[in-house]
C-alpha cells in the first residue's frame, strides 16, 4: 500500500492526433509504480483513465515473471454502464493479481473492443517481496478488533436496553423513557455482531491471502461461514419486536456477510471464477432476502435491491476479467441495469471495481 | 481466615485470651507446676488451680461453640466459611475438654483433700497434713523390680503397656509423697521415686510404639515429661543438689555396688547388639549413679527435644501429630530416622500461606527482587513440614550423605508425589497442547539466579530424553522435576544441618534441657507452574521451594531459648499466633535466610527446550538444477533462515541436495555440545531461545570470500517452515528423530510438490488478544483521572474468545480483581466492564488472561494521596476511652455506653473519609476497630430507661461500620471482609426498612440498586460463587418486595461463573 502513496510515477501514454475534436485518451497509472518492491503477495492495479471515447475498451493486464507467464486480466470499460457513464476521468482498480515472490513485469494495453485497435500500451517493472513477518500481527490486531468493536457496541445496547426495561418496570406509569427505541437498537447491534464476527475472519483471510498462506486463508472463510451457519437460524427475543432473526435489522438492511466476497476474491484470484460466481450470487440471493423479507421499509427495500444489483455487476466484470467473457458480462450487467432502482443509477458505489467514476 | 474470623462478633483479643487459656489448661493437664502443700510441703502430683477466670473462659467458650453451631445449622455458607468455621467448632471443643477435664481434675484433688481434712479434724488432729511414714524396704524392692524389668526391656522382650502403667501406678504413693527440699530425708527417694513413674510411662509409651499405637504413645510421652519437667524444676542448688542422690549405705539397700536405682549412667544406643548393652549386663561392672536431675533432664531431652511448651504449642496448632516417634533415640533401636517428613494439610501459618498467594498471583519477591511471572494456571502450592532428628547433632562425615539420600528419597515420596497428584494432570495436558502428541521434550534446568526470569544458571543441565507418546510425558516429567533436587539436596542439607553456623545465628542456638542442642523443625512449601508462554516457545517450568524454620524463641517469648537454664514451659507468644495474628506467624516460622547462600528460597527453572535443533532440506535434483540456472553469474543458492519472530538469524550456501544447520541451544554448556556427532561439519549457529518454528527460504546470494549477500528482491526459489512442534490434528511437515540424547532433527523432503506445504493450516488464525479500552497497544497510555476520584471503571475485551465462560484478571498495585464474561457466541469477542477501586497516585495496571498471550500493562492517574493526621484521631478516641475509664469508677452506666458509641463513631468517621480517599487499608482498620469499640449488649442493658435508645444507636454504628468496611475492603480486593461486612450491612439494613410503620417498595428497590453494586464488586473481588449466589438471591428478594423484579432483565447485570468457572 505504502508503494500506492509513495511517490507515484506517472505514466502518460498519448494516442496519434486522430480526431481533432475530441481530447486524446490518457492512462494514469498508479499502482504499481515502476521499479517498486511490493510488500504483499497480491498487487493492486490502479490508475486513472481519461478521456475514454464513447466505446467499449478492454483494458488488458498481463504480468509475467523472470521465468514463467503470471496472471492475465481484462477490464472492461463500457460506456452503457450506467455507474460510470457517461464520465470524463474513471477509477481504474483491482486487487485480484496474486503473484509469486520476485521481480515481474506487468504489461498494459488499452484497446477497442469492436475495433480492436491498440490505443495504448506500457510496461511496468516491479518485483513482489511479500509481507514481513511482522505485519501479521497487525493484520491480526486489525481483524480481533473487528470482533471486539461488535461485541463492545452489543454489551452496550444490551445494557441500555436492560436498563430501560427494569427502570420502566421500577417506575410505572412514571416512566419516560424509549424502551422500544432501546430495544430496536440492541437487535441492530446484534445484528452487527454477528456480521462483525464475519467480516473480522474475512479481513484476516484477505491478509493471510496477501502472504502466500493459503491454507490459513481458506481456514478463515471457512470459520466465518461456520459462524454463518450455525447462527443464521438464530432469532433473539426484544419487546416490543417478539423472536427477531439475527440475519437482520431493524434499522436498515443488514450487510451481506462479509466472507461471500472474500470466497469469490480468494478463487478469482486463482483465477476460478465458477466459484467465485457462486458465492457472489448467494451475496445477491443474502440481499434479495432482505428485500423481500417482511416488513421492510420503502428505502430498505431501494437499498436492498441497490446492493443485489452491485452483485450483478460484480459477477458480470469478473466474467471479462478472468475469462474475457464479453456475453457472460452482457447477461448479468442486463441483469444489474434491471435491478437497479431509479434513484441508485447515479450511487457509483462498489467495493469490488473494477471500473468507477471518478470524482 | 484471619479477615473472617475478625467478623465474629466475638474481637480477636478474646479469642486470645480464649487461647491463653486453653494453652494453660493443657500445660496444666499435662502437669506444669508442682504445688506447696502445708508447710513448705512439695507435691508433686498436686493439679493446677482451677479459678474463677478459668471457669469464665469455660463459660465463654461454650458460648462461642453455640455460636458456632448456630450458624453453621442456619446461614449459607459458602465452602470456605464452612471449613473455616468448622476448624473453629473443633477448637473450641477442644478448649472445653480441656478446661473441662482440668475443672474435674481440681475438683477431686480438693474434695479428697477437703475429706482428709475433715477427717483429721474429727480424730482431733487437724493443722497441717501429715505425711505417711516412708516404707524404704517396699521401696528398694520396687526398684530391683523396676531394673530387671528394665532389662528385659531393653533386651526389647515381650512386654505390654499395661505392664509399665501398672509399674508407674505402684510407684505413684511414693512420688506423690509431700516433702521439702531443704533438711529432709525422704526427698531424694520421693524424686528417684517420681523419677522411675515418669521412666514407666515413658516405656510404656516405647512398647505402645512397638505394638503400633502411635496415639497412646504419644499421650503417654507426654504426661511422663510433664512429670520429668516437675522434677527439673525443683532442682535446687548447691550442697542441697545432693538430693538427687540416693545414699549408698542405707540399711534397705539390697546392694551397695548394683545400686539398682534406675539411675545407672549409660550409653544413649540401648540396641541389644551395642557394646554398652553388653557392659550393662555384668552387675559388677562398677556402675555410678547419676543424679535424678540429670537423668530427668536427659529423658526430656531424649523424650521431648523441642521442649514441652513448644510441644503443646504444636500440639495446638495441629503440628505435634504430625511427629514420627521414630526420630527419637528411644523410640527405635536401629539407628532410626534421621528425617521425618509428613504433608501438612492443615494450619499452614499464615505468613506461609500469603507468600504462597503472591507466587499464585504471579507477583512476588524473590531474594530482594520482584518477580513477575504469567502462569497457564496459578500454581497450587503443597506445604511439608519436616522434623529432625536430634541424632542430627551425632553425624559423621559419612553420615552426612545418608541424611541428603534420606532428604531427596522424601522429597521424591512426600512432596513431589503430592506435587504429581495434584499438579500433574494439569501438566500433561499443558505439555501436550504445547507439543502436540508427537513432539520430543527435553528439559535444561537450572537455580533461578536473577529477578529475570531469562537469567537462570545454566550449569545444572538434564541429560535430555526424547519420548514420544502420553505415557513418556509422565515420566519424562516426573523425571526432570526429581533431577533438579539433586542440585537442591546440596542446599537442602545445609538447610537441615543444625551445625551451620549461620544457620545456627539465624535459629539463636537453641539449648535442650541437658545443654544438647534442639533439633530444627521446618515447613517447606513447594509450587509448581507453567509459565505462560508465546507460541512459537517451548514450555518452561517453575519450580520455587521455600523454607521456614520454627523460632522457639518467638512461640516462649525469650530473647534465647536455653531450656538448661530456664526450663519454662510458658509459651506467650503462642496465643497470638492461635488467634491468627499474621504478626506472630511471621514470627514463629520465619523464612531461612537467604545469605550468604540461598536457603530460604529458590526456584528451579526448567525450560523444555532441546539442547538442540538440526533443520536438514532434501531438495530434488530436478528442482535445484532448475535454481541453479536460473542463477545470474556471481550468484550462488543460499538458505536464510527466520526465526518465529522473523528475524533472520542465519544465512548459508547451499552446496549440496541436502542443507543442513545446527542450532545449539546457548544455554548448555560448550563441552555438552556433540556437534560433530549430529550434524559433522554442517554449519552451526547458537541460539539463547529456541522456537519451535523457523522458516527457511532459498535465495540467490552474491558470494564475495566467504561472505554471502542476499538481496531480498532476487527472485525466492522457495520457501518452507519447520516445525518441531505439531499442533494437534496437524501433521508435521516432514519427519522427527532424535540424533544424539537432547537433540532434535527435523527433516524436510523438497522433492514433494511445493503445494502440498500450502494445504497446512498453521493452526492458529487468530490469537486471542486484548483490548483496553483508551489504552494504546503500545500500553504506554496514561489515564488521568479526575482529582478526588479513586475510581475507574475499565472496559476490556478478549477477542475472539471461547464461546464459554472467560475471566480475565485485573492487578492495582496490590489488589486482584476478576471479570467474567460469557460470550456464548462462536468466534465472538468477551467483554468485560466493571468500575475498580484506585489508590491515590499513579496506579500501575495489568491486565491479563489465561486465553491472551499478553497482558495489558498501563498506568491510571488518580488523586493525590491524602494528608495522614494520625494524631488527632486518636486523640480523639483516647479522650473518649478516657471517658469510659471515668464513666466505669463511677459506674454510670449511660456514660459509659455513650463514651463507646462516641469513639466507634470517630473511627467510622475516619474510615469513611479514609475510604473517600483510597486509603483502602487505614479505612478498613478504623471499620474493624468501630465494630470491636461498640458497647457490649449487656452494658447496654444496664442504662436502664435509655437501653432502648442505645440498643437503636448501636445497631446504627455497627451498621455504618460495616458499610465503611465493605467499601474498604472492596478497595483492598480482600473477598471475604467485603462478604461478611456486606452481608451484615445489607441484613441490618433490611431490618431497618422492615422494622419501621409500612415498608415502601421504593425503599427496597433502593436498597436493591446498592445491593447490585455490592453483587458486582463481590464477582470482581473473587467471592466464592456460593457467597455470590447468595448475594444475588439476596437482591432479586429485594427487587421482588419492591414489586418489580424480573428474572431475565434484573439478572443480566450479573456475569459470574456459577459453578466456579475461574
Amino acid at each position: 500500500m505504502r508503494t500506492l502513496v509513495a511517490g507515484s510515477i506517472a505514466i502518460l501514454c498519448r494516442i496519434p492526433l486522430g480526431a481533432a475534436e475530441a481530447p486524446p485518451p490518457a492512462l494514469d497509472i498508479r499502482s504499481p509504480v515502476k521499479g517498486a518492491k511490493i510488500e504483499s503477495g497480491v498487487v493492486e492495479f490502479f490508475a486513472q483513465l481519461r478521456n475514454a471515447p464513447a466505446e467499449k475498451l478492454l483494458l488488458r493486464l498481463a504480468v509475467a515473471g523472470k521465468s514463467s507467464a503470471g496472471p492475465r486480466h481484462c477490464i472492461l470499460v463500457d460506456p452503457d454502464d450506467p455507474w460510470t457513464a457517461p464520465a470524463r476521468v474513471l477509477n481504474v482498480f483491482e486487487d485480484l493479481l496474486l503473484l509469486t515472490a520476485g521481480a515481474h513485469e506487468l504489461a498494459v494495453e488499452l484497446a477497442g473492443v469492436e475495433t480492436g485497435k491498440v490505443l495504448l500500451s506500457d510496461k511496468i517493472p516491479f518485483s513482489v517481496a511479500g509481507p514481513p513477518p511482522a505485519a501479521i500481527d497487525r493484520y491480526r490486531a486489525e481483524a480481533a478488533l473487528s470482533l471486539a468493536n461488535g461485541a463492545r457496541w452489543l454489551r452496550q445496547a444490551e445494557d441500555d436496553y436492560a436498563r430501560e426495561l427494569v427502570r420502566q418496570k421500577a417506575d410505572g406509569a412514571a416512566y419516560g423513557g424509549d424502551a422500544k427505541g432501546a430495544a430496536a437498537r440492541y437487535l441492530m447491534y446484534v445484528n452487527l455482531d454477528f456480521f462483525q464476527r464475519m467480516q473480522g475472519y474475512a479481513i484476516l483471510a484477505s491478509h493471510y491471502d496477501r502472504s502466500w498462506q493459503q491454507a490459513d486463508a481458506l481456514a478463515c472463510l471457512n470459520l466465518a461461514e461456520e459462524i454463518l451457519q450455525k447462527e443464521k437460524e438464530r432469532t433473539v427475543v426484544a419487546a416490543p419486536f417478539g423472536a427477531w432473526p439475527i440475519v437482520r435489522s431493524p434499522e436498515g438492511v443488514s450487510k451481506a456477510p462479509s466472507h461471500y466476497e472474500g470466497y469469490a476474491r480468494f478463487y478469482a484470484r486463482r483465477g476460478d471464477l465458477a466459484p467465485a460466481v457462486e458465492w457472489l450470487l448467494k451475496e445477491a440471493a443474502w440481499y434479495e432476502q432482505q428485500a423481500t423479507a417482511a416488513p421492510p421499509s420503502q428505502g430498505q427495500t431501494t437499498e436492498a435491491r441497490k446492493l443485489e444489483a452491485e452483485s450483478y455487476r460484480k459477477i458480470a466484470h469478473l466474467h471479462v476479467m478472468l475469462a474475457s467473457d464479453l456475453d457472460g458480462y452482457a447477461k448479468h450487467i442486463a441483469r444489474f441495469k434491471a435491478m437497479l432502482p431509479e434513484s441508485a443509477r447515479n450511487a457509483n458505489y462498489s467495493s469490488f471495481g473494477p471500473v468507477m467514476r471518478a470524482f | 481466615m484471619t479477615a473472617f474470623i475478625a467478623h465474629r462478633p466475638r474481637p480477636r483479643a478474646l479469642l486470645a485470651c480464649i487461647a491463653a487459656a486453653f494453652l494453660a489448661s493443657t500445660a496444666a493437664l499435662l502437669g506444669a507446676a508442682q504445688r506447696d502443700y502445708g508447710d513448705g510441703l512439695i507435691r508433686l502430683a498436686a493439679p493446677e488451680r482451677f479459678t474463677a477466670d478459668d471457669q469464665r473462659t469455660l463459660d465463654e467458650t461454650m458460648a462461642a461453640l453455640k455460636d458456632v453451631h448456630e450458624r453453621l445449622a442456619t446461614h449459607a455458607l459458602s465452602e470456605q466459611q464452612r471449613r473455616v468455621m468448622s476448624d473453629q467448632e473443633q477448637r473450641y471443643a477442644r478448649e472445653i475438654m480441656a478446661l473441662r477435664d482440668r475443672k474435674r481434675i481440681w475438683n477431686e484433688y480438693e474434695n479428697e483433700r477437703n475429706a482428709a481434712s475433715a477427717q483429721d479434724a474429727a480424730i482431733g488432729r487437724g493443722g497441717p497434713p501429715v505425711r505417711a511414714p516412708f516404707d524404704y524396704a517396699r521401696f528398694y524392692r520396687l526398684t530391683g523390680y523396676f531394673n530387671r524389668s528394665e532389662d528385659a526391656f531393653r533386651r526389647e522382650l515381650e512386654q505390654t503397656p499395661n505392664f509399665w502403667l501398672e509399674g508407674a501406678g505402684a510407684l505413684l504413693p511414693f512420688a506423690d509423697m509431700p516433702f521439702r527440699v531443704e533438711d529432709d530425708a525422704v526427698a531424694p527417694y520421693v524424686l528417684r521415686a517420681a523419677l522411675l513413674a515418669a521412666k514407666c510411662r515413658l516405656y510404656a509409651s516405647v512398647v505402645s510404639h512397638r505394638l503400633k499405637k502411635p496415639k497412646d504413645a504419644a499421650a503417654l510421652r507426654a504426661q511422663a515429661v510433664a512429670e520429668l519437667l516437675r522434677i527439673v524444676r525443683i532442682e535446687p542448688g548447691g550442697d542441697a543438689a545432693r538430693i538427687g542422690f540416693l545414699p549408698s549405705d542405707h540399711p534397705d539397700a539390697p546392694d551397695k555396688y548394683a545400686a539398682f536405682d534406675g539411675c545407672r549412667r549409660e550409653e544413649h544406643d540401648i540396641s541389644p547388639n551395642a557394646g554398652a548393652f553388653r557392659r550393662l549386663e555384668d552387675p559388677r561392672a562398677g556402675f555410678t549413679q547419676a543424679g535424678t536431675f540429670e537423668k530427668a533432664r536427659e529423658l526430656l531431652a531424649d523424650y521431648c527435644p523441642w521442649g514441652l511448651g513448644v510441644y503443646s504449642f504444636l500440639d495446638s496448632a495441629h503440628m505435634a501429630e504430625l511427629i514420627d516417634a521414630k526420630i527419637l533415640r528411644p523410640y527405635s533401636s536401629s539407628g532410626g530416622d534421621k528425617l521425618h517428613e509428613s504433608p501438612l494439610r492443615k494450619g499452614v501459618p499464615l505468613n506461609i500461606a500469603r507468600d504462597i498467594r503472591a507466587i499464585a498471583a504471579g507477583d512476588f519477591e524473590y531474594r530482594g527482587n520482584r518477580v513477575m511471572v504469567e502462569w497457564v494456571v496459578p500454581p497450587k502450592a503443597t506445604c511439608s513440614i519436616w522434623f529432625i532428628s536430634p541424632r542430627a547433632y551425632d553425624f559423621t562425615a559419612g553420615e552426612i550423605a545418608g541424611l541428603v539420600l534420606k532428604a531427596v528419597k522424601a522429597l521424591k515420596t512426600g512432596p513431589l508425589d503430592l506435587l504429581a497428584d495434584e499438579t500433574m494432570d494439569l501438566l500433561l495436558k499443558h505439555v501436550e497442547l504445547m507439543l502436540g502428541p508427537d513432539s520430543m521434550v527435553y528439559g535444561a534446568s537450572g537455580l533461578l539466579v536473577t529477578a529475570n526470569n531469562m537469567g537462570y544458571d545454566s550449569d545444572f543441565v538434564l541429560d535430555g530424553k526424547p519420548f514420544s507418546g502420553y505415557k513418556l510425558v509422565k515420566e519424562t516429567l516426573t523425571w526432570a522435576i526429581s533431577l533438579f533436587e539433586k542440585a537442591e539436596a546440596a542446599l537442602l542439607f545445609e538447610a537441615l544441618d543444625p551445625r551451620q553456623k549461620e544457620l545456627a545465628d539465624f535459629s539463636g542456638r537453641p539449648i535442650g534441657y541437658d545443654g544438647s542442642n534442639v533439633p530444627p523443625i521446618i515447613i517447606r512449601a513447594d509450587l509448581l507452574g507453567f509459565e505462560k508462554m508465546p507460541d512459537h516457545r517451548y514450555p518452561r517450568c517453575w519450580h520455587v521451594v521455600r523454607y521456614y524454620q520454627l523460632d522457639a524463641r518467638a512461640v516462649a517469648g525469650v530473647p534465647s531459648y536455653n531450656l538448661r537454664e530456664h526450663p519454662s514451659d510458658a509459651i506467650p507468644g503462642a496465643p497470638a499466633y492461635l488467634a491468627g495474628d499474621i504478626e506472630a506467624h511471621e514470627r514463629t516460622w520465619p523464612l531461612l535466610p537467604i545469605t550468604p547462600k540461598p536457603w530460604g528460597c529458590r526456584a528451579y527453572v526448567t525450560d523444555f527446550s532441546p539442547q538442540g535443533q538440526v533443520i536438514a532440506i532434501a531438495v530434488g535434483g530436478e528442482r535445484l538444477d532448475a535454481w541453479r540456472k536460473s542463477l545470474a553469474p556471481g550468484e550462488v543458492l543460499a538458505a536464510a533462515v527466520e526465526d518465529a519472530l522473523g528475524n533472520v538469524i542465519a544465512v548459508d550456501e547451499m552446496r549440496s541436495e541436502t542443507w543442513v544447520l545446527a542450532l545449539c541451544n546457548e544455554r548448555i554448556h560448550v563441552e555438552n555440545r556433540p556437534l560433530r556427532a549430529v550434524v559433522g561439519d554442517a554449519k552451526a549457529i547458537e541460539r539463547l531461545d529456541m522456537h519451535k518454528r523457523y522458516t527457511v527460504r532459498f535465495l540467490a546470494a552474491e558470494k564475495s570470500g566467504d561472505t554471502l549477500r542476499i538481496a531480498w528482491q532476487q527472485d525466492e526459489k522457495d520457501k518452507v517452515v519447520v516445525s518441531f512442534a505439531a499442533k494437534q490434528g496437524t501433521p508435521f511437515l516432514g519427519r522427527l528423530s532424535s540424533p544424539h540424547p537432547g537433540w532434535v532433527r527435523a527433516d524436510v523432503d523438497l522433492v514433494a510438490p511445493y503445494v502440498a506445504r500450502e494445504d497446512a493450516s498453521s493452526g492458529v488464525l487468530l490469537p486471542p488478544r486484548l483490548f483496553v479500552d483508551g489504552v494504546a497497544e503500545d500500553g504506554q497510555q496514561i489515564v488521568a483521572i479526575v482529582p478526588g476520584n479513586y475510581r475507574h471503571r475499565f472496559r476490556i475485551a478478549l477477542a475472539p474468545a471461547e464461546p464459554g465462560w472467560n475471566t480475565v484478571i485485573v492487578r492495582i498495585r496490590g489488589s486482584v480483581y476478576f471479570l467474567h464474561d460469557k460470550p456464548g457466541r462462536l468466534g465472538a469477542a468477551a467483554v468485560f466492564d466493571g468500575e475498580l477501586p484506585l489508590l491515590p497516585g499513579l496506579n500501575e495496571v495489568k491486565v491479563s488472561s489465561a486465553a491472551a498471550a499478553k497482558p495489558v500493562m498501563f498506568a491510571v492517574e488518580s488523586g493525590p494521596a491524602y494528608a495522614r493526621e494520625y494524631w488527632r484521631v486518636q486523640k480523639e478516641i483516647d479522650e473518649c476511652m478516657a471517658r469510659v475509664g471515668r464513666a466505669q469508677a463511677a459506674g454510670d452506666a449511660a456514660a459509659h455506653v455513650q463514651a463507646l458509641l462516641d469513639a466507634a463513631e470517630v473511627c467510622i468517621r475516619k474510615a469513611d473519609e479514609m475510604n473517600r480517599f483510597g486509603e483502602y487499608i487505614d479505612a478498613a482498620d478504623y471499620a474493624r476497630d468501630a465494630l470491636k469499640r461498640l458497647p457490649d449488649p449487656d452494658d447496654v442493658s444496664r442504662t436502664g430507661g435509655r437501653s432502648d435508645f442505645y440498643a437503636e444507636e448501636c445497631d446504627n454504628a455497627a451498621r455504618r461500620a460495616a458499610e465503611a468496611l465493605m467499601h474498604a475492603s472492596f478497595g483492598a480486593s480482600d473477598a471475604q471482609d467485603l462478604y461478611t461486612a456486606g452481608m451484615r450491612f445489607f441484613q441490618a439494613e433490611r431490618m431497618r426498612i422492615e422494622s419501621g410503620a409500612a415498608p415502601r417498595p421504593s425503599d427496597y428497590n433502593a436498597l436493591a440498586e446498592k445491593c447490585a453494586v455490592f453483587a458486582r464488586r463481590c464477582i470482581m473481588t473473587g467471592v466464592e460463587p456460593a457467597g455470590v449466589g447468595n448475594v444475588v438471591a439476596l437482591y432479586a428478594e429485594l427487587r421482588r418486595r419492591g414489586g418489580s423484579f424480573d428474572a431475565e432483565f434484573d439478572m443480566r447485570q450479573f456475569r459470574y461463573p456459577e459453578g466456579g468457572g475461574r
